[in-house]
């Protein structure tokens, strides 16, 4: 027969064994980011790869991302990719330049590059943004390049200017 | 080890002094047995696998006022846009309600509550942030409030909201979302 005193005690001793906790908490972190109704995100610049271009060679040429045969090694190039922030449906026309001069730097050599457009652009050729709100464009960058030109080495660097016009 | 078997345990090892007594006295011995069990259980515990993220929304151009919500659902992927503004949603990759997963033992009985600071990005603060009610996807039954686990785990959803309007400051705003589970 067991006691009355101990049944209490090994009562005792089980509720405090019950394994799961009173509560428990757990955090998650929130975040949004808020931007304006209206406007254009560069996220990444046109860099134009470092090009060799050897005596008596035949012409060198790039295209957008990818640089071809004759560039230096070690360069890392990229398209222009803008990003149009813009309401569900408003109607947004781009414009891209055919083509843009670069300079070289601490010189007055000049250097024409000719432009590639891909993206969220309606396949009829208007220049109207489709797509969603964020709509994406990339530029390339293409030109030819040749020893025979007598190209100066150097840095050289321009303005590519894309319009964007909410109609 | 429950009450009962801990009375049995107990009655056994009386018995067995009782023996040992009585061995002492006419020198034969004695071999006494008793049961042991164990009842396992799962530790409970409350991981994170993902956060409560609204994407990218634009602010109002004009004046009116958005309400931005992300539901307690696990197939949010986007917020909502209620209001008299004229805000809209960017972008939504990564989008979606906090997921929580509870591990615990099946047959437990809890409540569960959440909580949302402030958002904030640098010294401005969004607009009536606030948690949305959590909602378990799978893994208990919903009585009233009082939830009962199926299985030894439950997924469990959290979704917020607040307001903004023309006025509100762009950037990106961060805050902490937390879900309290109560055992009855």
């Amino acid at each position: 027969m067991a006691h009355p005193h101990l049944s209490a005690a090994l009562f005792a001793i089980s509720l405090a064994g019950t394994p799961s906790p009173t509560q428990l908490n757990s955090s998650a972190a929130a975040s949004v980011t808020l931007t304006t109704s209206g406007g254009i995100a560069v996220i990444t610049p046109l860099v134009l790869p470092s090009v060799q271009v050897s005596p008596g060679s035949s012409d060198t040429s790039f295209t957008t991302e990818t640089p071809a045969a004759g560039t230096g090694s070690g360069s890392v190039s990229s398209n222009a990719r803008l990003t149009v922030v813009r309401d569900n449906g408003e109607a947004v026309s781009v414009d891209v330049p055919q083509s843009f001069d670069v300079i070289r730097t601490g010189g007055g050599e000049t250097l024409t590059v000719n432009t590639v457009t891909t993206g969220d652009l309606a396949s009829n050729g208007d220049a109207m943004l489709v797509g969603g709100s964020a709509a994406s464009v990339d530029i390339g960058g293409k030109l030819a390049l040749a020893s025979a030109n007598h190209l100066v080495p150097g840095p050289y660097s321009g303005l590519l200017v894309v319009v964007v016009q909410y109609n | 080890m429950n009450l009962r078997t801990l009375l049995a345990a107990t009655a056994a090892a009386g018995a067995a002094l009782a023996l040992a007594g009585a061995a002492n006295a006419s020198q034969t011995v004695a071999t006494p047995t008793a049961q042991a069990s164990v009842t396992l259980v799962t530790p409970a515990s409350l991981t994170v696998p993902h956060g409560l993220a609204f994407g990218t929304i634009a602010l109002p151009s004009t004046t009116g006022t958005n309400t931005v919500s992300m539901a307690s659902d696990s197939a949010a992927t986007q917020a909502t846009i209620g209001g008299t503004g004229s805000a809209f949603i960017v972008n939504s990759s990564g989008a979606g309600a906090a997921h929580f997963v509870l591990t615990a033992t099946s047959g437990e009985h809890f409540t569960l509550a959440s909580s949302l600071s402030a958002m904030s990005s640098g010294s401005n603060s969004l607009a009536n942030a606030k948690a949305l009610d959590p909602v378990v996807a799978s893994g208990a039954s919903n009585s009233s409030g009082t939830y009962t686990l199926t299985a030894n785990k439950a997924d469990i959803y959290v979704g917020g909201q607040f307001d903004v309007s023309d006025t509100t400051a762009v950037g990106t705003y961060t805050g902490t979302l937390t879900l309290t589970v109560t055992y009855d």
